[in-house]
């Protein structure tokens, strides 16, 4: 079974063709656009994908063949919503026209579930680190479908923060990697950050990027490549204690990571020093990709799923809710 | 217009944690401050003291969450990066504004000539290692949280 | 099995759905502030049923490009560029404002859409000849094109009665009724006459930049922070 899978919630307008050998055709259109804004600005957003959205879809599947899919998926949130509409849209629509099953695919699910289009693939049940410009959690996933929310940010996203850094900075947009790079560059000990440990295996990083702050309002800040190379430091600890509290908790041997933070160069490496088998996944499938929403969306199919017609954006959804 | 000194972050807090407990249906409270001000603690502050059970986090990524659970139902809002008013129809906000729900908007700038004429106006600022807060009611129905008990 | 042609209109706080045929028009509309996505596509079904086929019959796509509620008019778009991927048909583009003017009676017409910020999306006829394009400009601005008497239609004619009574002219009765009707023909007519395109091609008409301003500050530092 060959589904189409498409996701535009936020500033990447993507379309993907999975099978049951796995990613036929990946198409990504990385919007420019939102550098010069420090961020994401939606309006933008949504009328890039809607420029981008037939030429995505049509190269997605004259890449993968130019075949039918057996079912068309799409994220319906959370996200941007102009800008998920516009995918969701177009996905309902080529599944109506083609006449075969729709798929409503949670964007956090895709990302959660994107490990298992890998080479070795983590087995049920593992740890998921979810981190993202809008969301960090840890899951344990037990099964499609069922995944226990073990932690959380109790404030602001990690990728969030990478990107505050960055505007506090200057360094441009997006965030992550602007810091990453200059990081490989400075002393992670320079400057001592803190590490927050809010209750439960929850994670906070709202007081890490206000101590940036105030380190560069001192009277002899370090230099840029320091402070990155601290922030980042920072969060990577934060994250990976966390990470290793799961593990002890639940017995659990086995982490993916997933998520645009997972593209960072000091967590990909931390995450095979906590003595825990990891699954990380290659970077652009970190980034938000089309193949994730269609190999999910594909997954429920299998496990007898799809979605009705008339149903509309869930621009706040939670993971199996 | 009150002055508040919030030296330590459980101050800010606390502010919203007594807002949060007077607010009534249809109030809407704005939230300018710079980065690392406080305004997304201050909503979670609101947040306590509406007894919302689901956890308040930094809306940024999506714009708008709901928390429905409430003693009545608190929406949370970062507009930074908002770019046009339709936005805040299909996101709901607009009838939040004329429901009965609590708006707290961060960000509130990009929607000026939107926002409605009684509202409370909080500016947070860094006041050395603590914050200090102003508020403002822009109208009668607000007045009762200018001054509120802290 | 007739050959038909579907038209998206979510441009407006009416959004609608039609099919039309060489002999008739099927149409759905409703209005409502949000939830366009979950309607249009069993819309699209049920309108194409009650002309006697389905969406294997549709040989055209139409959409109504703009200009409209930025987000509305996008999912219409999205819908009808997906259709016609699928079914493998041209797609055709209206726009929001002149479609309207076959609702209105003959005669000098203008066409406001309401465009919030006290403005309107406009554009004027007289007779069949277009004499004003769509501009997005005040509603004062709009009236003044006009020579009385004139009639007004549009979801802008309604919401600015007074302008443009005040100007002498006539707010026709239903001037926010949809027009997807009057699109869906219009389409039909053009994918018949072989004006279809390709659906990557089919580009929204705003008529509006999008508000947003860059916001670089510069890096923070003691002497920023002063500055600020």
């Amino acid at each position: 079974m060959r589904v189409l899978g498409i996701e535009t919630s936020c500033d990447e307008t993507a379309a993907s063709v999975v099978g049951p050998a796995g990613v036929l055709s990946d198409v990504v259109h990385s919007q420019a656009v939102h550098a010069e804004f420090g961020g994401v600005v939606p309006e933008l957003a949504a009328r890039a994908h809607v420029e981008k959205i037939g030429v995505v879809v049509r190269a997605a599947l004259e890449r993968a063949g130019g075949q039918r899919p057996d079912a068309v998926a799409a994220t319906a949130g959370p996200g941007l919503i102009g800008a998920v509409l516009v995918g969701f849209s177009a996905a309902k629509a080529l599944a109506a026209g083609w006449g075969v099953p729709f798929i409503a695919v949670n964007h956090l699910e895709g990302h959660l579930l994107s490990p298992l289009l890998d080479d070795p693939a983590p087995c049920f049940p593992f740890l998921s680190l979810v981190v993202s410009g809008g969301h960090t959690a840890l899951y344990a996933a037990h099964e499609l479908g069922r995944y226990e929310l073990l932690g959380e940010t109790v404030d602001d996203a990690a990728g969030e923060a990478f990107d505050k850094v960055a505007r506090m900075l200057d360094l441009g947009y997006p965030g992550g990697p602007l810091v990453d790079r200059l990081a490989a560059t400075g002393n992670p000990d320079e400057v001592a950050f803190p590490r927050p440990r809010p209750g439960r295996l929850d994670f906070s990083f709202s007081g890490l990027k206000t101590a940036v702050r105030a380190h560069l309002l001192s009277a002899q800040p370090a230099s840029d490549a320091d402070v990155c190379a601290s922030f980042q430091a920072a969060v990577v600890d934060c994250l990976c204690r966390r990470v290793s509290e799961a593990a002890a908790l639940t017995g659990l041997r086995r982490v993916a990571l997933a998520g645009g933070v997972a593209a960072n160069g000091l967590l990909r490496q931390r995450i095979h020093t906590l003595g825990l088998e990891a699954f990380v996944p290659p970077r652009s499938r970190c980034t938000d990709n089309g193949a994730m929403i269609a190999h999910a969306g594909r997954l429920h199919l299998l496990a007898g799923r799809s979605s009705d017609l008339d149903c509309g954006v869930r621009p706040a959804w939670q993971v199996g809710a | 217009m009150r002055m508040i000194r919030l030296p330590r972050s459980d101050d800010t807090f606390a502010l919203g944690e007594a807002l949060g407990r007077r607010v009534e249906p249809g109030t809407v409270i704005a939230v300018r401050g710079d980065l690392g001000a406080g305004k997304t603690l201050l909503a979670k502050g609101i947040g306590a003291g509406l007894a919302v059970p689901t956890r308040v986090q930094s809306p940024t990524y999506v714009i708008v969450h709901l928390h429905p659970s409430g003693r009545l139902p608190l929406w949370h809002a970062d507009l930074y990066r908002l770019s046009g008013e339709d936005e805040l129809e299909q996101l709901g906000v607009d009838e939040a504004i004329e429901g009965d729900g609590v708006v707290v908007i961060e960000w509130p700038d990009r929607v000026e000539g939107w926002l409605p004429a009684d509202r409370l106006d909080i500016l947070l600022e860094h006041d050395g290692e603590g914050r200090v807060a102003t508020l403002s009611a822009t109208g009668p129905r607000h007045r009762v949280l200018e001054a509120v008990d802290v | 099995m007739a050959e038909l042609v579907v038209a998206f209109d979510t441009c407006g706080p009416v959004i609608g759905v039609a099919a039309a045929s060489e002999t008739a028009v099927a149409t759905r509309s409703e209005r409502i502030r949000r939830g366009a996505e979950g309607r249009l596509i069993p819309w699209a079904q049920e309108v194409c049923a009650e002309l006697g086929g389905g969406l294997d019959d549709v040989v055209g796509v139409v959409a109504a490009r703009g200009p409209g509620a930025f987000t509305g008019l996008r999912v219409g778009l999205s819908a009808a560029i997906g259709l016609a991927i699928a079914l493998d048909v041209p797609v055709w583009g209206g726009d929001s404002l002149t479609t309207r003017r076959s609702t209105a009676p003959d005669g000098r017409v203008l066409i406001m859409l309401d465009a919030r910020k006290q403005r309107v999306y406009a554009c004027a006829f007289d007779g069949d000849q277009m004499v004003v394009p769509p501009a997005d400009v005040a509603p004062e601005i709009a009236v003044a094109w006009m020579k009385a008497p004139f009639t007004a239609t549009g979801e802008g004619a309604v919401v600015y009665r007074q302008v443009v009574e005040a100007q002498g002219g006539t707010v026709v009765e239903e001037a926010d009724a949809p027009a997807t009707e009057a699109l869906a023909r219009a389409g039909w007519s053009a994918i018949r006459a072989g004006d279809g395109r390709r659906p990557e091609s089919l580009e929204p008409l705003y008529l509006r930049p999008a508000d947003a301003k860059p916001s670089r500050r510069g890096r923070l530092t003691r002497e920023t922070k002063r500055r600020s």
